[in-house]
């Protein structure tokens, strides 16, 4: 037992700086690996929440919305593309579902707002509003139809669909990479933001909804040539 | 006694990434962060009181003197997931969800052999920092009005900031607990 001992002894001792400088080697190692890898996730250090990173992403490259069929309030049958290709107008999404009493009540107000100023300023040729229903089950054409209402809602300015197939709904959330989750009360709670369509159906933009100026600003900066 | 320990603790943490019990950590945030990823850290750190054995001699034994290497290692695992955006990750892809359950079982069963092989110094600086770290996460996550993970309502995400700056005290109390004692100053003597 005593010579294993010192034999133990006499290796650690020996192999101490090799320890070190292996330990050091290694160590260096998992810090880059390490690092490059927490850059890669976060873009850079870009993007830190899904919602950032998908930001990040539609800006760096655009996405062309599908081929869905929708339907508005007057049970107009629509395909989501080609509503988007069809003017020359640059298209501020946002999603909604009618029965909404938080966070789409702020989103309705706010486009309210921008449907104000869109009519001060003469821009209803430029900028163009649409907000989709992600709640097919419940929201058919009279359901707009009372939330257009709701929200006096110029349809030449502002418009209002849901999906025509339900089943498309997971297609479309994906798309624009809304997650919605079920909260009590048969309410969503759901990542709320606008959402910026050119005249080529691509998805180019997503921005926090913020004061009706500052949205047109960005959205007439987009429509720049 | 131990193995049953390791095994009920691994078949709770790791049974709650499936069906039916998937529910919980798709729907709170709690159950995901203050829940399933600390049993998974205590799972890892059970299986390294058994067999870490593993670590104590060889090439791995060489490359982690004072446990430096396997301290670096945990930290960035740990960096990792407190990236919100990994977070919805793990709930949305069941990829990820493995991927999330392999590294915190590596990871607790490195801090295991860190904490055994490290002395008190490193050990302070470590904690020093990481819990340091999860308490600062969890006031933001209180304190915030961002809803961070998109997968997780901001209700579940302040009970959750909670129950981490409760975990992070639990874990220096601990700590303290056990470096101060009679028995580990004799050790240390």
């Amino acid at each position: 037992v005593g010579k294993n001992l010192s034999q133990n002894q006499n290796s650690h001792a020996i192999s101490f700086e090799k320890r070190f400088a292996s330990t050091f080697l290694a160590s260096a190692l998992v810090v880059i690996i390490g690092v490059a890898v927490l850059y890669d996730i976060t873009q850079a250090g870009q993007s830190f929440t899904t919602e950032t990173r998908r930001r990040t992403q539609i800006e760096n490259q655009p996405k062309k919305v599908s081929p869905l069929w929708v339907i508005d309030q007057t049970g107009k049958r629509k395909r989501l593309d080609e509503f988007f290709q069809s003017s020359e107008k640059l298209w501020i999404v946002d999603f909604v579902y009618t029965q909404c009493e938080s966070i789409c009540l702020a989103l309705g107000s706010n486009y309210q707002q921008l449907q104000t100023q869109i009519k001060l300023r003469g821009l209803q040729d430029r900028i163009g509003l649409l907000s989709i229903s992600f709640d097919p089950a419940r929201d058919n054409p009279a359901a707009l139809s009372n939330y257009a209402q709701r929200f006096k809602i110029d349809p030449k300015i502002w418009q209002v669909v849901t999906l025509a197939d339900a089943n498309k709904r997971g297609l479309l959330l994906d798309e624009f990479g809304i997650m919605v989750i079920p909260a009590p009360m048969g309410e969503f709670e759901h990542n709320a933001a606008f959402h910026m369509v050119n005249n080529s159906a691509a998805l180019i933009k997503i921005i926090d909804y913020q004061s009706a100026e500052r949205v047109l600003e960005h959205a007439l900066n987009l429509q720049l040539p | 006694m131990k193995l049953f320990w390791l095994i009920t603790c691994g078949i709770v943490a790791i049974g709650l990434s499936f069906h039916p019990a998937r529910q919980l950590i798709e729907r709170s945030m709690f159950w995901h962060m203050a829940i399933q990823m600390p049993l998974l850290l205590l799972t890892g750190w059970l299986l390294a009181q058994r067999y870490s054995g593993a670590l104590k001699n060889g090439v791995i034994h060489r490359l982690n003197y004072e446990g430096l290497t396997g301290m670096l290692t945990a930290s960035f695992i740990l960096a990792y997931w407190m990236i919100p955006l990994t977070i919805d990750q793990a709930v949305i892809s069941y990829t990820v969800d493995a991927f999330k359950i392999a590294s915190f079982i590596f990871c607790g069963f490195i801090l295991q052999n860190f904490f055994a092989s490290s002395n008190r110094t490193v050990q302070l600086f470590f904690l020093g920092y990481s819990l340091a770290m999860l308490g600062g996460l969890g006031v933001y996550f209180i304190t915030t009005d961002l809803r961070l993970c998109n997968a997780y309502s901001l209700q579940s995400q302040i009970l959750t900031g909670k129950a981490i700056c409760i975990i992070s005290g639990i874990i220096g109390v601990v700590w303290l607990w056990k470096t101060t004692s009679i028995d580990a100053i004799k050790k240390s003597y």
